[in-house]
């Protein structure tokens, strides 16, 4: 047995390959991405035979791995919480019809949220799904209910969710690895139409079905485990505790800290919850205290809840992350004494927003849309490029794809309003246009919206680190698969304005941009896509050296170049008013030569004497 | 022990987490750690927390660490919050241009800073991304209760990137 040091995603990667899983699907999203790259790290290390793969979007990888269930494999599928929702469809319908071979669905919340849109909690989605859920509270114990919840799934032939959060997944902990068992055999899709292609009136029974194992599943959950039992049984306190996840971890060091000894119910098993075991628990103390993130699962299940305390009778913030000094504000209000002391010392920590790289392609394209179209509206997408927010060049960023089904939704708005001159530039990501971009783009066009559809391709999926898209020809363990293009896309789906360019060559990109408005705006026109091309610097080199100097006399501080542009390499010297360019940083790509209106930044090989 | 590191996105934190995580493994010692992701790179500010001993969860309370490493003297004030009266926050920078009153609140809670030039060094050193190993190395060199030099120079060597050991072992002992 070897000890390894491995983040949380890879804790659960162990369990799904320990399982002897036979498929790991998912789609790229923080906190989850490492999930499936650790799966495939494992797979490579001990030559493992499990198919891997990263998916279009989410639902195409629930999709992927249920039908390998149901033919008997054990399958894996990975994504963050919104990806959940894109999976929603078939996860609800799944529940009905169930597996064979054991399916564990990870989906990972963000409590904070530190990368995400909602602090929506996927177990209140297990309930509404009916979907048994697990919570591990640490890395360690997220590798073992992994393994677990792929014998539940199994005995009770129903996908089970294992929720993972942010300090989950992205925590660093030893691991004793163990070998993988061997996967299942024989494998085969018994015909059952009755289940796998069930009718309404089927439906029903089937209902009926999963009701019946849902009850037997919380029975089991009654039973003692490592992740669900009573802490500190035996300590005489006022106040029970009832913790699950992240936070069950955080109030146990806490008390520690305190040097309390408060009675706390680890809940690792959340959703169907064992009601004997807490109610039987809530009934010996004067008050009880439920810590859960980010929502309130657990306390929603609570028949009782006169004596409960917790997010949902505002004892516990009703938003935002459990963090160990709101968990000790928490404790304090219910256990008199245990008052917060004041800080060390009174210091304002400035936290530093994160930017678009210098040299990235996704600036000068931002950049040559707000001058090419300064009043327009523009609706943007999740990926790097939200951060196109720093230099106002994201109006509205609701979902994946949403960019282009906005920009339909304005247009046609607009129209009804008698708007004479609709100008509207929406931006998607590559990866992202593959993911939800295509249904909108078709949407967009037998409707006959009418916008300009910028697609910033860096060639790869590079807010979660790098995966590929469905054009790159390669899969997430490196093997060489067939490629579909942006371009072969967006003809397929009728489009007759698609133009490729460069994103640094900035001039002609807001001349195209131009012209692709005059295109939405003749009779015969309609949407004008123009896809940038530039793989993200961060992958590659800006292809050019074109180091840049500012001319102090020039410079006369209006800071166009750091509002517009907005490069960290750009900093204000707030002394002599002038932009200066640092140099550590700068990766001398040039483009904010062409930004300055008072040719202040300059090629620096047209200063030499 | 718990301990803050500070610093922006990429400046290599999770490498240097890493690398301290790998070196108290190697003692024997259990750790839980946590860092940022996602949209925390880019060039924000990122913050990880590192444990040291029997601890369930990576995170740490305002005002309680026992060491804060800055990789970045940006975020001095980061480290100073989470650390405790006494203790000692390491920072990348030099005294004079650090903010007075950071170091005036520093020194009437009894907080120690220590300035270590890593940006001058590493640039000494041809290995600009070495900063975030010189300040680590001078923890294990002078933090009592914490791994020491050869803990250190034996996670580099698990975990340095191809073709950048011997470098990233030169940043390690060089402060």
């Amino acid at each position: 047995m070897t000890r390894e040091l491995v983040l949380g995603n890879g804790a659960i990667a162990r369990g799904i390959i320990e399982s002897g899983a036979a498929v790991a699907t998912a789609y790229p999203g923080t906190p989850s991405t490492e999930i499936l790259e650790e799966v495939v790290r494992f797979k490579k290390a001990e030559a493992l035979d499990i198919y891997t793969e990263w998916s279009v979007n989410e639902k195409v990888a629930f999709d992927v791995a249920l039908a390998a269930s149901i033919r008997g494999h054990r399958s894996a599928t990975a994504m963050k919480m919104v990806g959940l929702n894109v999976a929603s469809d078939s996860l609800l319908s799944a529940a009905y019809l169930g597996v064979k071979g054991g399916m564990v669905v990870v989906p990972c919340d963000d409590p904070g949220p530190y990368s995400s849109q909602t602090e929506q909690d996927s177990r209140l989605f297990s309930i509404f799904a009916k979907i048994p859920a697990l919570d591990p509270s640490t890395p360690r114990e997220a590798r073992d209910m992994v393994g677990y919840a792929f014998e539940l799934s199994e005995r009770h032939e129903l996908p089970v969710i294992v929720r993972a959060t942010t300090r989950i997944c992205h925590a660093r902990q030893p691991i004793d690895l163990r070998p993988p068992i061997a996967p299942r055999t024989p494998q085969r899709f018994k015909k059952d139409p009755h289940r796998w292609a069930a009718t309404p009136r089927h439906r029903l029974t089937l209902h009926g079905l999963l009701n019946e194992k849902l009850a037997r599943i919380c029975e089991e959950f009654e039973a003692e485990t490592p992740w669900t039992k009573v802490l500190d049984e035996g300590a005489s306190s006022r106040v029970g505790i009832i913790a699950s996840g992240a936070v069950c971890a955080v109030v146990r060091d806490l008390l520690e800290e305190l040097g309390l000894k408060v009675p706390t119910l680890k809940l690792g098993t959340v959703y169907p919850l064992p009601r004997r075991r807490v109610t039987g628990f809530v009934e010996r103390f004067e008050e009880i205290l439920v810590l859960e993130e980010p929502d309130a699962a657990i306390e929603y299940q609570i028949p009782d809840r006169h004596k409960v305390r917790g997010r949902l009778d505002g004892t516990v913030p009703p938003q935002g992350e459990l963090l160990p000094n709101v968990v000790r504000d928490v404790l304090g209000k219910v256990m008199p004494g245990v008052e917060s002391p004041p800080p060390a010392l009174s210091i304002e920590r400035v936290v530093e927003p994160p930017r678009l790289c210098p040299g990235c392609g996704h600036r000068p394209a931002f950049y040559a849309m707000r001058k090419a179209l300064p009043r327009a509206i523009y609706p943007g997408d999740i990926g790097c490029y939200t951060l196109g927010t720093n230099t106002r060049a994201v109006d509205t960023c609701i979902a994946m794809g949403a960019s282009v089904t906005v920009a339909s939704g304005f247009y046609h708005a607009m129209k009804r309003e008698g708007v004479e001159k609709i100008e509207i530039v929406a931006t998607i990501g590559d990866s992202t246009f593959f993911h939800a971009g295509i249904p909108a783009l078709l949407n967009a066009r037998v409707t006959d919206a009418r916008f300009v559809l910028l697609i910033l391709d860096n060639d790869i999926v590079a807010m979660t680190g790098f995966q590929p898209t469905p054009a790159s020809g390669r899969q997430a363990d490196g093997r060489e698969v067939p490629s579909t293009t942006i371009r072969q896309v967006v003809e397929g789906l009728g489009i007759d304005f698609i133009e490729e360019i460069d994103p640094y060559e900035i001039d002609d990109l807001i001349q195209l941009i131009k012209r692709g408005h005059e295109h939405t705006r003749r009779s015969d026109g309609g949407v004008a896509v123009i896809i940038a091309r530039r793989p993200c610097v961060l992958r590659s080199t800006p292809g050019r050296t074109v180091p840049a100097e500012v001319v102090p006399d020039n410079c006369d501080g209006c800071q166009i170049c750091l509002k517009l542009f907005g490069c960290p390499s750009l900093h204000w010297n707030a002394e002599t008013e002038k932009v200066e360019i640092e140099r550590r940083t700068c990766v001398e790509c040039g483009i904010c030569i062409a930004v300055c209106p008072n040719e202040a930044i300059v090629k620096a090989e047209d200063l030499q004497p | 022990m718990r301990l803050v590191l500070a610093g922006r996105g990429g400046q290599g934190i999770v490498f240097a987490t890493r690398v301290l995580a790998e070196a108290a493994m190697s003692l024997g010692q259990d750790i839980i750690c946590a860092e940022n992701h996602g949209m925390a790179q880019r060039g924000g500010s990122i913050l990880s927390y590192v444990k040291l001993g029997d601890y369930a969860s990576p995170l740490i309370r305002i005002g309680t660490a026992d060491l804060a490493i800055c990789l970045d003297a940006r975020e001095l004030a980061a480290g100073l919050l989470y650390v405790k009266r006494g203790a000692t926050c390491i920072v990348n920078g030099v005294r004079e241009l650090l903010p007075a009153d950071h170091l005036a609140a520093a020194e009437a809670a009894d907080i120690t800073i220590d300035p270590v030039d890593a940006n001058g060094i590493s640039a000494r050193l041809g290995h600009p991304r070495g900063a975030n190993l010189i300040v680590l190395g001078r923890a294990a060199r002078t933090v009592e209760g914490f791994p020491g030099l050869e803990a250190f120079q034996h996670a580099v060597r698990v975990i340095s990137a191809p073709g950048t050991e011997d470098k990233n072992l030169e940043a390690l002992a060089s402060a």
